[in-house]
């Protein structure tokens, strides 16, 4: 079948089988191997992407759910440039990226957050990521790194 | 595969009743990984979460209704339901889970951990179940006959749920027990609604619901019968503990073990109740 969206501001029509899963398509199709598949069950979070700003895991996502949305993977992050978003930069200078599987998910599911809510406390940072599991850092880098993230985008439009 | 997306009720209820070999999928988190694990495909898979009629919450005559497909996250930021349903719904899953999941795919998925169900059975609400034939207003408590088992039939959707004034009016709790903090399927979860007599104090009307610890959620009578009446000190309330723990026929499973689940009973039972009693409005 046929389906339309919004991939990281480009419009895509492809032609999917209705069992195909989004994460599939993106990486597959779409060649965006950024997001990452750790479990296949919705459990760590490493396939995140935002289907019209919200966090989901494109694991558990027909491609035909996304008919009609604006989605966006890590890739979409870049910048005209090709300069990082102030969220991967606050990755990178906090050193919260160790092998790196988790990242992806992890800076997607912070933009969500930070978007919601743009001061979070620890406590809602940690729930706000609760979704996504890291087997490397121990979250505490990765804990600062969304408040030095915060702080990044104070006042601007996230 | 066909996947077809329903834009109106009507539409789906047609669908439904013309082809046998059919399956509603809502937010898909539980179908989308029995799809993959069992590797079965029904012809046609009925997506529903483009009906509008079946998304919201909205106050009603009768007290609230929840239309089927609201997701979960959208329920446990609901101030205006009751503080067991919004602490089930927060309960679920990740965030990324709850946006997606909805209430309808809880219940029709009919696990005996499933969050939502235990508060839905102590708030006594109502489903409403829908086909070309007509509709039916069924009680939770009778919905489940064992995991993944319903009275569901094929050609029928879940399209409401419904909470009466007098069950939004009381007070009411939930807790759960889990193996992991972050995404955890309950081990052992627990509802409690009560309403006290506004000039004795007495407990006027109690229900008491447990989940993960028999094949459906059940309510728990006995107890119930124990504490209403009452104005219940800790040596009630452990009593009635007690026999919650009595009435209960935990399951060894994947999840945890019947010994550990007698254990914890206890304690969440009492946690519930001084939440309630000692701060009704905290939730
Ligand atoms: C990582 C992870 C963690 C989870 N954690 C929890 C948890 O902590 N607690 C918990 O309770 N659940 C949990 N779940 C299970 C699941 O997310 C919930 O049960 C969710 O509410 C299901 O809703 P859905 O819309 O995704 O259902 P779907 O997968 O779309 O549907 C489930 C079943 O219900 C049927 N169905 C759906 N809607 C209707 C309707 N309106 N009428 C008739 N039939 C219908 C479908 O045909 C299907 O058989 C978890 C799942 C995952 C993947
Ligand atoms: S791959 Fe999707 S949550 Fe793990
Ligand atoms: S950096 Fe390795 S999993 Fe998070």
């Amino acid at each position: 079948m046929l389906i339309e969206f919004i991939c990281n501001g480009k419009e895509i029509s492809v032609d999917v089988l209705a069992e195909m899963r989004a994460l599939d398509l993106i990486r597959n199709e779409l060649l965006l191997t950024g997001t990452k598949c750790g479990c296949s069950k919705g459990e760590c979070g490493s396939c995140t992407i935002l289907v019209d700003g919200i966090p989901e895991c494109s694991c558990l996502l027909l491609a035909p759910k996304l008919q009609g949305k604006v989605i966006t993977t890590i890739e979409g992050l870049e910048g005209a440039d090709g300069e990082l978003h102030p969220i991967q930069q606050a990755f990178l200078e906090e050193g919260a990226v160790q092998c790196g599987f988790c990242t992806p998910g992890m800076i997607l599911s912070t933009k969500a957050l930070l978007k919601k809510n743009p001061a979070p406390t620890v406590t809602e940072i940690e729930e706000g990521l609760s979704g996504n599991i890291c087997r490397c850092t121990g979250y505490t880098k990765i804990i600062k790194a969304v408040q030095f993230a915060a702080l990044k985008l104070k006042g601007s439009e996230i | 595969m066909q996947y077809f997306l329903s834009a109106t009720l009507n539409e789906l209820l047609l669908v439904l009743d013309s082809e046998s070999n059919s399956e509603i999928i809502a937010g898909g988190t539980d179908l989308v990984i029995i799809m993959e694990e069992s590797g079965k495909r029904p012809e046609k898979l009925i997506d529903i979460t483009n009906i509008k009629e079946l998304i919201g919450i909205k106050e009603e005559k009768f007290g609230i209704s929840i239309g089927a497909v609201t997701t979960i996250a959208k329920l446990a930021a609901n101030n205006s339901l009751p503080c067991c349903l919004r602490s089930g719904a927060a309960s679920i899953g990740s965030p990324q889970i709850r946006n997606v999941g909805t209430i309808g795919g809880n219940i029709c998925n009919a696990s005996p951990s499933g969050d939502t169900l235990t508060p839905l059975i102590c708030l006594n609400a109502d489903l409403l179940l829908q086909s070309t034939k007509g509709e039916r207003l069924i009680s939770t408590e009778q919905f489940f006959l064992g995991p993944k088992k319903t009275v569901l039939k094929k050609n029928e959707v879940l399209s409401e749920i419904r909470i009466g004034n007098r069950y939004l009016s009381g007070s009411s709790g939930f807790r759960m027990i889990g193996q992991r903090n972050g995404q955890v399927i309950s081990q052992v979860n627990l509802a409690v609604w009560l309403k006290r007599s506004a000039e004795s104090g007495l407990i006027e009307e109690i229900r008491i619901a447990a989940g993960s610890v028999a094949p459906t959620p059940i309510r728990i009578i006995e107890a119930e019968e124990m504490l209403c009446g009452t104005n219940p000190g800790a040596k009630l309330i452990f009593q009635a503990a007690r026999s919650v723990q009595a009435c209960i026929t935990p399951i060894n499973d994947v999840r945890s073990t019947a010994e550990y689940r007698q254990d914890v009973i206890i304690g969440l039972f009492s946690d519930i109740m001084s939440q309630i009693l000692k701060e009704p409005q905290s939730c």
